[in-house]
């Protein structure tokens, strides 16, 4: 019944563009999916080998009855003394013949149907996937017996008829569905500009590209067709002469096998119809896993889940202290505090590969966070920052590990945790009481199903199990006005929300208990402009009033320089500078922040020249010898390919301390970085590059 | 509730659909059934029933929309002719005797399958990799593989002949009069535990699957991370984070399983003599009684088409996004 | 000059006729759900209303707006790959109505459309070679075999993939986002195109690729003496990399000129919310123009100017007529009321000037000062 599986994918395919070498590799991959493939194979084989391998004829009749296995008849004997193994084989022919041939059938038709359904759209859509549909709900069997019923004695012809038009309309919905995903993507969008032919994009761009639902849709149906052959067999719909392992059932059953003990008449055909289809089964959980990747993952209620992927060292940890104080009302940050509230040393996680390989996404990271301060933190795309949040907060999944470091947070009374040795419980007050989070896309992060009141509330609900109803949906409005939700909007769902007002909600669920620090991953970069200044602003705002301290993560320099106290910049895994954000402005110190900020166009003043940086960022799990920003470096020199540069303090402008990871700032670097500072950090600012 | 009268609609027209088809399909069989039934109760039958069956294959002389809407008439009148099996029994007693007992086993097992095929994907999903994952879904894999009637057999032959646990077949006990009393209900119960545990154990399979890729793949939603990262208890994280979403596919894929599983039922009743629909069809087919047959298609489909449409129904209330228009 | 720099927007002279021009081009989508029904309107979603523009060789046209603006929309109408509601699409001052056959090969072979992911833009299971092929084979039908393939190297030579034999045989998951928007460029360039309309070709990549990538699009322009349309959220970068910037509200076109003035004299308030918006630490920190509205329902908008719910300035008739097209300086047009020949439209005018002054908006002065004539 990998029907059923099947069924979930139109709504649940991660990427279902994906090609048929691609899924043939990821199959074989796989143990049981092999097991699968083998074993139906092996049926095949014995069904086409059926005339020369058989020992006797099916048919022939004999004196040795009802006898069990035996070295002459491995399979024992019917009650007309007829072998029951040969019976077998020659049953495999046409029960393989009826499930293959309606598979092909049937496939054939679905692909036709939903494929022109889902690419035409408009009314031969709206025809087509309501005749799939009235074809869907309409009970199969008793359909396919009653037309069985009217051809009688028909032969594998009619039954592969008849299940082919009983069969092929949820195929025909799962390809119609698939089709309009993929005709929505951008690569059937362009083919589609370029001026190609309609039937040439279906059949280069879309069949190829269903490939492994298509052959999910394939081997449902086999099993289903050969169920359903079995059963009109059974029933003695079919041509009872023909031998089938439904028509041996059948004789079994006239014959009363099980109630004589003839258990060897009866068994096999039955378990044979079981084995071929959970072998079918095996392949399907292939192709499934192959078609949404994410099935793949572990859940989160296994044992290795549950560890949260701590493998770095543990010290004994510090006692929870006394009850909370509450934190001074909020004292404006000034870059000499030094009230440090979370403090991460020497942080790695790695990806760990199914080989046992690691990739360290996030390596050899430390700064601190100080009380009240904005700590903005910029990277492109695979530079780790968003691993870097995850891990902070502990919410990495496998494959991602810490493998070394630590992170202390201090409670406003002094008491210090380590966050990397909390347990279960321990981490779940700290998450939340002590720290929340701001997700990227609230759209997603955000229960569609659950109204946004109850989401704010059920942390409420976790936290503080004293308050009462009133008083959480007191505390829920008031959140919500925090923030500047009208207070009639607990009642809405999700999808209700307009995106800046949904972004809104998640901050409200993020501020829900009052915490001292917030990590904010990309919290504005699926939001416009205009929207996003207004989030930005309402976060600044909130920041000023309750005080707490931001972590703010996002590829948006220029953002991140406006709104953050402190820069790090990620590069390759590793911060490669970090200072304030007014001198990291002025004066940013590594070559790869130079390039970033002179990749930025500017609204005010004059026009400035633009360099970039040639090349792209680096792949984690190909990473340069030595800094990983060399290849792209303008003022790169030997060494930059052999040793890895460490964060050190450099003199910032402001008499502040930024600290760059550059072998430029060592001492006795070609450019002699160090003593000439502002000479030649003009020399790279105006780009020599290329 | 637009969403509801749509998928009212929807589930009309696919009724006007099956009952349109049923009408068509005697009139496109090869071959000439009728006679073949005519001749094989040697002129036994009344003059009224050979009327009726030569109406039922459009050999009434009537044109085709006289037929049709003659077709209508019947069928609002709950008149569906006579059963040549159960002769000369109308058609429509013989489903109001059976069709309660299929529809209390169909309904009992179909709820446990799904209930109990649900829970355990549940479980199996937030375990996924776990022991409890990695036996569950092979064994559930099999079980749903094995031909329903095969597997009733191994049961009756196990439970009912050797271990003698259980009647071996039929609906209730010889000395029972039907009735709502303490005697029968008992022993329908007792007749009904072995088919329904059949149908509740090969179906299970289908929902845990189902239910279980839904919920792993839910769980790797942001908004399951998030809950988590709430410090929610896990109980709520599983329940309202990621189980009620997982499910909303489950409902949404109804309608084929529901067939499969009213398919597989009425097998199993076959092999267990059960005295419901899917014994009578069973005669009807080998009798080639076609008004019969019809009428169980369209008995079948009606029940289908209302389970679904239960089904839609709970789906909109649990999925707030299918309300708006 | 190098791929890598970039100071002033491509600045070809207007001269000549335009390449491309939608002539008040509207176009409704119907909206979702249900069947026509007799007697009652269908729901449609007004998705571009009554937007001229013109693109002229050599040159490159910015489109700004936000998500759901109908910019994206215009791209593909001047595409032809949906139809128009009303107005006119003229290729070379001819009519195109081409959606489909011959006539559509025809207008695409002409005007080609660039889309933003590159990673969604590639077959995933054809390789570049296969992918490119296509396009060569459609469009020089002629070129086969060694040739075809000697066609496609040289595309790829074009946009700087080097040596191209090492890209052909890659398949698309095998190169990254940068990479794959130049071979995207490089489809179009197989056509030979007269104009590019580039739909966000850089929105998707990393900050430090997209220069390369926009550098690349201008030589094009430049060699080949096409026009471009650059479509874009990014305000600045229209501002760095096209010579002329036109600006979307809600399918409406609420300002057009050259991007020096949009940018720096930005005259519509909506023009003004947008730039005061976009991040930008160059500017002198202060308090913005004030906003918590959001962009209004397509399926229903407001009558008159979309934006006058928003609107600070908002008079009467901004809620009741389309504004009129006004001109602030020579090329630099605004559909606002503001910038009427009367008394209460100086008195918000001034009100806005100071408003915007006052805000540290881009430039720091508000319009043109003589009173604007209606163009």
């Amino acid at each position: 019944m990998a029907v059923h599986a099947a069924l979930a994918e139109p709504e649940a395919a991660a990427d279902p563009a994906q090609g048929a070498a691609r899924l043939w590799r990821r199959l074989l991959r796989s143990p049981l999916t092999v097991t699968g493939l083998v074993i139906t194979l092996a049926f095949l084989v014995l069904a086409v080998l059926a005339p020369w391998i058989s020992p006797y004829d099916p048919s022939a009749v004999s004196d040795t009855t009802l006898a069990g296995p035996s070295g002459a008849h491995w399979l024992g004997t019917t009650q007309n003394g007829q072998d029951v193994l040969s019976q077998m084989l020659y049953g495999a022919r046409a029960s393989m013949a009826v499930g293959f041939g309606a598979a092909v059938l049937t496939t054939a038709l679905s692909v036709l149907v939903g494929v022109t359904a889902g690419y035409l759209g408009g009314i031969g859509d709206e025809v087509l996937s309501l005749l799939a549909n009235v074809f869907l709900v309409l009970p199969s069997l008793p359909l396919t017996i009653i037309l069985a019923a009217y051809l009688p004695h028909s032969g594998s012809l009619g039954i592969i008829l008849v299940i082919t038009v009983t069969s092929w309309a949820w195929g025909a919905r799962v390809l119609r569905a698939q089709t309009l995903s993929l005709r929505k993507r951008d690569f059937v969008e362009a083919a589609r500009a370029t001026g190609e032919p309609t039937w040439r994009i279906i059949v280069r761009d879309i069949l190829p590209n269903q490939v492994a639902v298509i052959a999910a849709s394939f081997l449902s149906t086999v099993t289903f067709a050969i169920l359903t052959q079995a059963s009109l067999a059974f029933l003695g719909l079919a041509d009872v002469t023909q031998w089938s392992w439904g028509t041996i059932l059948y004789w079994a059953q006239t014959g009363s096998a099980l109630l004589t003990g003839a258990w060897w008449w009866f068994v096999p055909a039955g378990l044979a119809i079981a084995v071929v289809g959970t072998a079918l089964a095996l392949v399907n959980f292939g192709i499934d896993e192959f078609i949404n990747p994410r099935l793949r993952q572990a859940g989160i209620g296994t044992k290795k889940a549950q560890r949260a992927q701590v493998t770095a060292r543990r010290r004994p940890r510090v006692r929870k202290g006394a009850p909370a104080v509450r934190r001074p009302a909020a004292a404006p940050f000034t870059q000499d505090s030094t009230d440090v509230i979370l403090d991460v040393r020497h942080l790695k996680v790695d990806y760990v590969g199914d080989g046992g390989g690691r990739t360290p996404a996030v390596d050899d990271v430390s700064f601190t966070l100080r009380r009240g301060e904005v700590l903005g933190i910029a990277g492109e795309s695979g530079s780790g920052k968003s691993t870097l949040a995850y891990a902070i907060t502990r919410l990495h999944k496998p494959p991602a590990e810490i493998s070394h470091g630590e992170i202390h947070y201090t409670r406003p009374d002094g008491s210090t945790v380590d966050v990397l040795g909390l347990d279960d419980a321990e981490l779940r007050d700290f998450r939340w009481e002590e720290l929340s989070i701001v997700f990227q896309s609230a759209m997603h992060a955000l229960n569609p199903v659950l109204r946004i009141g109850a989401q704010i509330e059920d942390v409420i609900v976790a936290h503080r199990p004293r308050m009462t109803a009133q008083e959480r949906a007191a505390r829920v409005v008031e959140l919500l006005g925090i923030v500047g939700i009208p207070a009639d909007r607990a009642d809405s769902y999700p999808h209700e929300l307009s995106g800046g007002m949904r972004q809104r909600a998640m901050i409200a669920v993020g501020l829900a208990l009052d915490p001292e620090i917030i990590v904010m991953d990309e919290p504005t970069t699926a939001l416009d402009v205009v929207i996003q200044r207004q989030i930005v602003e309402k976060i600044m705002e909130l920041k000023d009033r309750l005080g707490f301290s931001v972590v703010f993560i996002t590829h948006d320099l220029s953002l991140l320089i406006e709104l953050s106290d402190t820069i790090a910049v990620m590069y390759g895994g590793r911060i490669v500078e970090q200072a304030a954000a007014e001198d990291f402005y002025r004066r940013p110190q590594h070559p790869y922040s130079r390039g970033l900020l002179a990749s930025f166009p500017t609204l005010g003043g004059p026009r400035r020249e633009l360099t970039g940086i040639p090349g792209s960022p680096p792949d984690l799990r190909r990473l340069p010898a030595g800094c990983a920003f060399a290849p792209r470096c303008p003022a790169a020199f030997d060494a930059c390919t052999t040793r890895v540069p460490q964060l050190v303090p450099v003199p910032a402008p402001g008499g502040g301390t930024a600290q760059a990871a550059c072998l430029l700032h060592e001492p006795g670097a070609p450019n002699g970085l160090t003593g000439e500072q502002s000479q030649s950090t003009d020399e790279l600012a105006t780009g020599e590059a290329r | 509730m637009r969403v509801i009268l749509r998928k009212a609609a929807f589930y009309l027209l696919t009724a006007w659909a099956a009952i349109s088809l049923n009408f068509v399909i005697p009139r496109i069989m090869p071959g000439n059934p009728a006679d073949n039934l005519i001749n094989q109760f040697h002129g036994k039958l009344s003059p009224q029933a050979v009327h009726a069956l030569r109406v039922l294959f459009g050999q009434s002389g009537q044109n085709l929309w006289q037929q049709y809407i003659g077709y209508w008439h019947s069928i609002f009148t709950g008149d569906f002719g006579i059963s040549y099996a159960y002769y000369p029994s109308s058609v429509s007693s013989v489903l109001g005797q059976s069709m309660f007992w299929t529809l209390i086993l169909v309904t009992v097992s179909t709820v446990l399958g799904f209930v109990l095929g649900t829970a355990l994907g549940m479980l199996a999903g937030w375990k996924r990799g776990s022991w409890l994952d990695s036996t569950l879904v092979p064994v559930t894999t099999f079980l749903s593989s094995i031909p329903y009637f095969w597997f009733a057999i191994i049961v009756v032959y196990l439970f009912a002949i050797t271990l003698k646990w259980f009647p071996l077949s039929g609906g209730y006990a010889v000395d029972q009069t039907i009735g709502l009393n303490a005697g029968f209900i008992e022993s329908a119960v007792n007749y009904a535990i072995l088919p329904a545990a059949t149908i509740t154990a090969a179906s299970v399979g289908g929902w845990l699957i189902g239910m279980r890729n839904m919920m792993v793949t839910t769980l790797s939603e942001d908004y399951v991370r998030l809950a988590e990262a709430k410090g929610l208890p896990k109980r709520r994280v599983m329940y309202s984070y990621a189980a009620r979403n997982a499910m909303l596919p489950s409902l949404s894929g109804f309608a084929m399983s529901l067939g499969f599983v009213v398919g597989g039922s009425i097998v199993t009743e076959v092999v267990f003599n059960y005295p419901g629909i899917g014994s009578v069809l069973f005669k009807a087919a080998q009798a080639a009684d076609y008004p019969l047959m019809s009428a169980i298609f369209l008995l079948i489909t009606v029940l289908v088409l209302l389970a679904n449409l239960a089904a839609d129904i709970a789906y909109v209330f649990l999925d707030p996004r299918t309300r708006e228009s | 000059m190098s791929e890598q720099t970039m100071t002033a927007p491509a600045t070809a002279p207007a001269g000549g006729p335009p390449v491309l021009q939608a002539v008040h081009v509207t176009k409704h989508f119907p909206a979702r759900g249900g069947l026509p029904r007799r007697g009652v309107a269908r729901r449609v979603v007004h998705a571009v209303e009554d937007v001229s523009l013109d693109l002229y060789a050599g040159r490159i046209t910015a489109l700004v707006g936000e998500s759901g603006s109908g910019k994206s929309t215009l791209a593909r109408l001047l595409a032809q790959l949906h139809p128009v509601t009303s107005g006119e699409v003229l290729l070379h001052g001819k009519p195109v109505r081409a959606q489909r056959g011959r006539a559509f090969r025809e207008h695409v072979r002409a005007v080609q459309l660039i889309l933003q992911d590159p990673f969604g833009s590639f077959n995933p299971v054809a390789t570049i070679a296969g992918t490119l092929g296509r396009a060569v084979a459609l469009h020089h039908p002629e070129r086969k075999g060694k040739e075809r393939a000697a066609l496609v190297e040289d595309l790829l030579t074009q946009i700087n993939l080097t040596p191209p034999r090492q890209f052909a045989e890659k398949f698309p998951h095998e190169l990254s986002g940068g990479q794959l928007q130049r071979i995207s460029i490089a489809r179009a360039l197989a056509a030979e195109p007269e104009v590019f309309l580039a739909d966000e070709p850089v929105s998707s990549l990393d900050v430090s690729i997209r220069l390369g990538v926009l550098n690349l699009l201008r030589r094009l322009t430049e060699e080949r003496n096409a026009a471009m349309l650059y479509v874009t959220h990014d305000i600045a970068s229209a501002r760095y990399f096209a010579a002329d910037t036109a600006v979307m509200y809600a399918g409406q076109l609420v300002e057009q000129g050259p991007s020096e003035a949009v940018t720096q004299q930005a005259a519509h308030p909506y023009t003004q919310l947008l730039i005061s918006s976009a991040p930008d630490p160059s500017r002198p920190a202060g308090s913005r123009v004030r906003d918590i509205g959001q962009p209004p329902s397509l399926i229903d908008p407001p009558a008159g100017c979309r934006f006058h719910p928003r609107c600070p300035f908002a008079m009467e008739r901004c809620a009741t007529t389309v504004p009129d097209s006004h001109e602030i300086s020579p090329g630099h047009t605004t559909r606002c009321w503001l910038y009427a020949d009367d008394a209460e439209a100086r008195a918000k005018r001034a009100e806005n000037a100071a408003a915007t002054g006052k805000a540290g908006t881009a430039g720091g002065t508000g319009p043109a000062d003589p009173p604007p004539t209606p163009a």
